[in-house]
């Protein structure tokens, strides 16, 4: 499965879910989830 | 329309009110027409963002990241303040470095982008530069490089990716 490496650090954009992201689940696994769609970050 | 709210406290005021946040967007599968797994590593150990929101990476350290992760591209998400913090580590700059040279995938969003012009900066004149696009204010530093630069919302030379932002 390929696999993407974001690299965050201070001052780096917030991420953004264009899925509703209800709060029950850690936000890595989040990323993970909408990546599963075949998904790739984008800024706005 | 307004977004919903979200219920989650940690994410209060929600996050899709911020116009300039990163979206995962439905229509860039240029590369990962299969799934994919995404793994967020951090310059700092817990990052604070442009808006304060703090996020815990799944990798805090960046030093073990080449061995540990066989990740197809690295991704320089925008804001300026955290591309500045990229630029100035030359960790990170080696990581996209690596990347580059193991025939690998970087993409750079926005600001990000100045973190991968600078990464070629020590290698000046061995390695050619591609076509790139940013968010405009960092437009002229880019082009004072010596930088093609294309003002397309998605920018793809090679192995390359870059975002307007």
């Amino acid at each position: 499965m390929p696999a993407a490496l974001i690299l965050i650090a201070d001052g780096t954009e917030e991420i953004e879910f264009v899925t509703p992201y209800d709060g029950t689940q850690p936000l890595t696994q989040a990323l993970k989830l909408h990546t599963a769609y075949g998904n790739i970050v984008k800024s706005s | 329309m307004r977004a919903s709210p979200c219920r989650c406290p940690t994410f209060n005021p929600p996050l899709r009110s911020c116009p300039n946040a990163l979206r995962w967007h439905p229509d860039v599968q240029i590369h990962h027409k299969k799934p994919c797994s995404a793994y967020l590593i951090a310059a700092h150990t817990t990052p604070s963002c442009s808006r304060g929101v703090r996020i815990l990476p799944d990798e805090p350290s960046i030093d073990k990241i080449a061995a540990e992760y066989d990740a197809d591209i690295l991704i320089l998400p925008g804001g300026g303040p955290g591309a500045k913090t990229f630029c100035d580590s030359d960790t990170v700059l080696e990581l996209v470095k690596q990347f580059r040279e193991r025939g690998k995938f970087v993409g750079a969003i926005c600001a990000g982008t100045t973190a991968l012009v600078k990464s070629y900066e020590k290698e000046a004149g061995k390695v050619q530069k591609v076509t790139v696009t940013s968010h405009p204010s960092v437009e002229k530093e880019i082009r004072d490089k010596g930088w093609s630069y294309s003002s397309e919302r998605v920018v793809v030379d090679g192995r390359v990716v870059t975002s307007r932002g």
